[in-house]
């Protein structure tokens, strides 16, 4: 019973967390909708040469 | 001995060169405390977690999973949802905002967000970043000093001021872009350093199974999901250990890297795979390097004084020198990886808060990146001061930093940009209330962790929630003071539009794979 105990805690988490993180990763593409960016938002400061 | 040493210095010497690397990187206050808002994807998120994981994953935890047993997980379960949380909540939409108005540092964001003309927010977002994360550093040299004497049987006081040397040449050199590509090599050391720990230690014990059994055979606690709790209690133990997630929210060291990357949109992916996968490794290499550690300490296979000191012992049992100076290096890694990036974020507080923005001290952009050079000095030598005269329990250091941090930051940050509705009296009653709250509580009274013996009535409350980090509870208090206080004032009108509109979402573009992808059909 205990080694099933270690083994549930250890992947169960785990895999619920893998499975929030690919629905993240995948949310613009399952909404078909994205944060405008433009050069504004990027605002990269650079010294150029 | 020799072998690990020439480890240790290929290590070391790879840092340094990286740091001569980024010099030329260093030009302007943006440039070398936020490389220019327009580092690669890959190596801010590595950096995001190397500077999370410190000497807390590779000395703190598993000495944790050491003495605690299984229930341990659940601080790493807290650290990975923190993770995602931090992508969730914080990452894109702070990088948005961060871009749109320039901000370098974390007050930078916050004053510009609440358009706050007091300064107050500046000056408490400094103080609050100067006492912890001198704290949080100091946390870092002591593990540094407890890694380097395990190996070459020196004192832990010349492996603290090694570590800080070292440190210090590389974040004096090359800034941002140093402290960014070298946590890029530590991360991948760390996590090569955890999953070679573990697998020898399961493979020198027979198999996770026989581990368990054995450790059950001495304290069936040690394999009890929540300690032997049931009920509320066993609640009350999660919590005190996964409530490492309300953290993510605060740490400044973690979220400028979010204010750093190329693209917000990157930060969605690949950034969050990058950084969970990552995440989700090591906790349970590190966890299962402690937790079967301790059958190996119990059969008398490897010898520990000190549980944080598990990984330099399983080490140094079983891997030849070579390869222990790898491992060496990991963990050195890990400490220096976090103290980088605190030591940048700590200068910045006073180089670009107080003395530019708040003092309104306006040199050439050569004068601030050297006045930042000379506060990280300062500051790594009062935090070597810190760890050769105090405490040497990384756990508790670290919970401590961490707290504070938490309490000061999480809040306010998280609430600027998800409400529209938030003011600026709502954010400096917030921060005020947290500052003081964290340093009297945690400093003063309780330590890091609510616990029974605290006088009068604070003893009470400790009995009920023994073990249960002071920040947690202290975090959802500031949310709540900001709430009240902000719903008692009004934003600007001009405020409140301007976050209506910056997160505003359209259709996505598609990528060139799916444009292809649709030819073919």
């Amino acid at each position: 019973m205990s080694y099933t105990d270690v083994i549930l805690l250890l992947t169960v988490p785990t895999i619920l967390g893998l499975i929030v993180m690919a629905i993240y990763g995948f949310w613009d593409k399952i909404t078909g909708k994205e944060y405008v960016v433009d050069e504004d938002v990027l605002g990269y400061e650079v010294i150029e040469k | 001995m020799n072998e690990i040493l020439s480890g240790v210095i290929a290590y070391l010497i790879i840092l340094i060169g990286i740091g001569v690397w980024a010099r030329k990187f260093t030009r302007t206050e943006a440039e070398y405390f936020i490389g220019g808002r327009r580092v690669k994807i890959i190596a801010a998120a590595l950096s995001d977690k190397a500077s999370d994981f410190s000497g807390w994953l590779m000395l703190g935890y598993p000495g944790q999973a050491f003495k605690a047993g299984l229930g341990a997980f659940w601080a790493g379960i807290g650290c990975f949802f923190g993770t995602l949380a931090d992508y969730i909540l914080i990452g894109p939409r702070l990088r948005i905002y961060a871009g749109k108005f320039r901000a370098i540092t974390v007050p930078d964001f916050l004053e510009a967000r609440l358009r706050d003309n007091t300064k107050l927010i500046r000056v408490l977002g400094a103080i609050i970043i100067l006492i912890f994360m001198t704290a949080y550093v100091s946390a870092q040299f002591t593990a540094g000093g407890k890694a380097l004497s395990e190996f070459f049987n020196i004192d832990v006081q010349t492996g603290i001021i090694i570590t800080m040397i070292v440190v210090l040449i590389y974040v004096l050199i090359g800034g941002f872009f140093a402290v960014v590509w070298t946590d890029v090599v530590q991360a991948l050391f760390m996590i090569s350093a955890l999953i070679l720990t573990s697998a020898i230690a399961v493979t020198a014990m027979g198999g996770l199974e026989n581990a368990v059994n054995i450790i059950e055979s001495i304290d069936p606690r040690k394999v009890h999901p929540f300690g032997g709790a049931i009920g509320l209690m066993a609640f009350i133990f999660a919590i005190g250990y996964a409530s490492w997630i309300v953290g993510y929210l605060g740490q400044p060291h973690i979220i400028t890297r979010y204010m750093s990357v190329e693209d917000p949109r990157k930060l969605r992916r690949p950034g969050v795979f990058i950084s969970g996968i990552w995440t989700a490794i090591v906790l349970i290499c590190a966890f299962l390097a402690g937790f079967v550690g301790f059958a190996l300490a119990e059969k008398g296979i490897i010898s520990v004084d000190d549980p944080e000191k598990i990984i330099p012992a399983i080490t140094v049992k079983f891997l030849p020198s070579w390869l222990s100076g790898f491992i060496l290096a990991g963990i050195l890694a890990a400490i220096m990886s976090t103290a980088d990036s605190q030591l940048l974020v700590a200068s910045s507080a006073i180089s670009r808060d107080l003395i530019h923005k708040v003092a309104n001290v306006e040199l050439s952009q050569k004068w601030m990146v050297n006045i930042g050079r000379i506060f990280v000095i300062i500051l790594a030598l009062i935090a070597c001061y810190y760890a050769l005269s105090g405490s040497k329990l990384v756990y508790a250091m670290v919970a401590t930093a961490w707290g504070g941090l938490a309490v000061g930051f999480g809040p306010i940050v998280t609430l600027s940009l998800w409400w529209k509705r938030i003011t600026k009296w709502g954010g400096i009653a917030g921060m005020a209330y947290g500052l003081v709250s964290e340093v009297i509580l945690e400093a003063i009274i309780y330590g890091w962790e609510f616990n029974p013996n605290a006088p009068g009535i604070f003893g009470k409350i400790g009995a009920v929630l023994n073990g249960v980090p002071v920040f947690f509870i202290n975090f959802f208090i500031t949310l709540i003071v900001i709430v009240i206080v902000s719903l008692v004032t009004k934003p600007p009108k001009d405020v409140v539009e301007i976050h209506e509109n910056i997160f505003v979402k359209i259709a996505r573009s598609k990528s060139q794979a799916e444009h292809v992808s649709e030819f073919l059909k």
